[in-house]
């Protein structure tokens, strides 16, 4: 009976078995029809390369991770070059080329360290602030095997001890490569230059390099480059299979994927926030950290060659580049020309930067200059004005963005201070202040 | 033929048409790979059937440069050109007609070498040792309505660079003896580096950022490029230009056309 059964339910197969494969093959042609027809487009053919168009070219590791100052040390004074970016492309290929030796390492007191970094007849590469010592490796060679957990505010070329120096300000620490056959030879950086005299400093536990006399600076003008941040989301989600666009409550258009990335942007203000999330569970060390910011400029296309690191906060977590003309940063009020990436935690990032920026600089004429007064002077202002100096957490020379009509702006150099987490103007005194407005 | 055998031979079509589709699908999950090299384009170039001279990733440095085309200097030096020539300045634009025809050879590399020779003397040309033969203008202009060959010279830069602009070019008509009729000049005046030299995209990028914007087509071919300073903006009677690499490209019929990349950043220019 079983045997029976069995024969009918196979003779019953064989009658709808065709049928049945028949249909199972056209609703497996319909549904991969459907899936083809919704997914992104791509190559169908078997290459590996990709040869998708890069709208803009991304600048390299060096030229965003660039250099604030270069100082010559003499045996009595030290001299800083006003105009160093030449200077320092040129040291970077240098150094880049140069064979060296195992490294040495060495943590001084705060007083060794200052007196290192000041030694006689170097010459000093200054950072904005601390690099990650894998970032400085991809500025200069593998030969630099710098721990990717060191940070670098300094390198420092020794032509009579034929060395190369990277100081870390975090712990008074130095790593120190021999470098082989002589090649390091300074070039004469002081001849024909505009240099100002310094002085290296240490106040609470920070190395400062103070400016002993006035400083006569260019003023410049550009032409305002604005791109609409809505042409940026579909840049962002090129990847993304659906995005929704929203509007918030405070009136910000909201583009998300639903999966991992957002970008709200502030129609009045002009700039953008975007967040990306993953499943990553760990915090990256502090050379991932500027890895990862290095790769977000591109993503978001802030590639003008003007843009550049200028400060790390929070531990590391959050890196700051700004515009800069000439390695001197360049502020703005409206946070216009600034690009902000935290790690806010392991598996998310989060991005704020605006559409404007400067690229297209104009004619100014050579005597449109402004002469500040030296940090002495600037401080003393300071306290002139009502501002605590103790409270001042970093003053330095920038440029301060004053927009002419909607499409110029002029930049004016100025002394900033940091007061609460906070950049602001510091103006000058007009006794001391020559030129400007 | 009965009934079983066309629901076999659907069958058979069915699953044929199954694995070429899940083949696709499965293509366009695949993640993309890293980010083709310059080399790789250039291969996938060449396999589109696209002639691509040798070309060098050797790095040049250039910057901004801005310059002024209202400027007197051509009609204030113009007393200083031969007096027996016609010579008329009008809104920037020099005319000279020659009253003696100078012969500059049969062949035009003799015309340009006699050219390169003339524009240095000062009754000839004015700053004419500011001006250089440019191959793709000269092409450009082709010949005038009455037949003469126009020969360009195109005024450089502060690196030996030209401008690519008609506000900076001299334009030699020549007839068919090979004989210099008249020219036209303008210059541009006060020019002006705005930055110190930064680093240039390669000559291999430009070309690939072309092929990526799709301006050149399959079996076309890239005849040659040069580094020159194009136009970008006009601001308060300054003009910016902007170091670009323009490729010249050739279709198909043999009709040439340039494009221009952004040597800074790297972008196509309109």
């Amino acid at each position: 009976m079983i045997r029976q059964l069995l024969g009918n339910i196979w003779r019953r197969t064989k009658q709808l078995g065709l049928y049945v494969l028949l249909g199972f093959a056209i609703m497996v042609s319909l549904l991969f029809s459907l899936a083809l027809w919704q997914s992104p487009q791509r190559s169908l053919d078997s290459k590996t390369t990709n040869s998708q168009q890069e709208v803009v070219s991304m600048h390299s590791y060096a030229e965003v991770y660039d250099f604030s100052g270069l100082v010559v040390n003499e045996s009595s004074s030290a001299m800083a070059i006003i105009d160093f970016r030449p200077s320092t492309d040129n040291l970077v290929s240098k150094v880049s080329a140069y064979k060296v030796k195992a490294s040495k390492q060495k943590t001084l007191s705060a007083s060794d360290y200052l007196a290192a970094l000041s030694a006689d007849q170097t010459v000093v590469m200054q950072f904005p602030d601390q690099v990650a010592g894998k970032v400085v490796q991809r500025i200069l060679g593998d030969q630099y095997d710098l721990p990717s957990k060191a940070t670098i505010n300094y390198i420092q070329l020794n032509a009579q001890s034929q060395t190369v120096t990277f100081y870390s300000d975090a712990n008074h620490h130095y790593y120190r490569y021999p470098v082989q056959n002589k090649q390091l030879q300074l070039p004469n950086l002081l001849s024909k230059k505009h240099v100002v005299a310094v002085k290296w400093s240490e106040a609470d536990q920070q190395v400062k390099l103070l400016y002993e006399e006035a400083i006569n600076l260019q003023k410049y003008r550009y032409l305002v480059t604005n791109t609409d941040l809505q042409s940026f989301a579909n840049v962002l989600f090129t990847e993304s299979k659906q995005v929704n666009t929203t509007q918030d409550d405070n009136n910000n258009l909201v583009y998300a994927d639903g999966e991992n990335k957002r970008l709200t942007i502030n129609q009045t203000s002009k700039t953008g926030v975007f967040d990306v999330f993953n499943s990553k569970k760990k915090l990256p060390n502090v050379s991932g950290v500027m890895e990862d910011g290095y790769d977000m400029l591109g993503n978001i296309q802030q590639t003008s060659d003007s843009i550049n690191y200028f400060a790390s906060e929070n531990n590391g977590d959050t890196l700051i580049y700004r515009l800069d003309v000439n390695g001197l940063p360049i502020f703005n009020l409206d946070k216009l020309g600034l690009v902000k990436f935290q790690m806010i935690s392991a598996g998310h990032q989060q991005v704020d930067f605006s559409g404007t920026t400067l690229q297209v600089p104009l004619p100014v004429n050579d005597d449109d200059t402004v002469t500040l007064p030296s940090t002495a002077d600037a401080e003393t202002w300071a306290s002139q004005v009502g501002i605590n100096p103790d409270k001042i957490e970093d003053l330095r020379i920038g440029y301060y963005w004053q927009t002419d009509t909607g499409d110029t702006v002029t930049l004016q150099p100025e002394w900033f201070y940091k007061y609460d987490g906070e950049w602001q103007s510091l103006g000058t005194n007009p006794a001391t202040r020559t030129g400007g407005s | 033929m009965d009934f079983r055998k066309i629901l076999f031979i659907f069958l058979g079509m069915f699953i044929t048409l199954d694995i070429f589709l899940v083949y696709a699908w499965n293509q366009t999950q695949q993640a993309v790979t890293a980010p083709a090299s310059a080399l790789d384009i250039v291969n996938e170039m060449q396999n589109d059937g696209i002639t691509v001279p040798l070309l060098a990733s050797d790095k040049h440095t250039g910057s901004y440069v801005s310059a002024q085309a209202d400027n007197s200097v051509l009609l204030d030096d113009r007393t200083s050109l031969d007096s027996s020539w016609t010579v008329r300045v009008n809104n920037g634009l020099l005319r000279a007609n020659l009253d003696q025809l100078i012969k500059l050879g049969n062949s035009k590399t003799k015309q340009i070498a006699s050219l390169e020779k003339l524009a240095k003397r000062k009754s000839m040309v004015i700053k004419g040792d500011e001006y250089d033969y440019d191959s793709v203008a000269t092409r450009q202009a082709g010949k005038q309505a009455n037949g003469n060959k126009v020969i360009v010279f195109s005024q450089k830069v502060f690196d030996g660079k030209l401008f690519n602009s008609d506000l900076s070019e001299i334009r030699f008509s020549i007839n068919d003896q090979g004989e210099l009729v008249s020219y036209t000049q303008r210059y541009l005046a006060k020019k002006t580096q705005l930055r110190d030299p930064s680093e240039l995209t390669t000559e291999i990028k430009a070309v690939t950022v072309v092929y990526q914007y799709n301006e050149i087509a399959n079996n076309q071919k890239i005849l040659d490029t040069n580094l020159v300073y194009s136009e970008l903006t006009q601001v308060d009677g300054d003009i910016i230009y902007v170091p670009s690499w323009q490729i010249s490209v050739q279709d198909t019929s043999g009709k040439v056309r340039e494009q221009y990349v952004n040597a800074l950043n790297g972008t196509l220019l309109k």
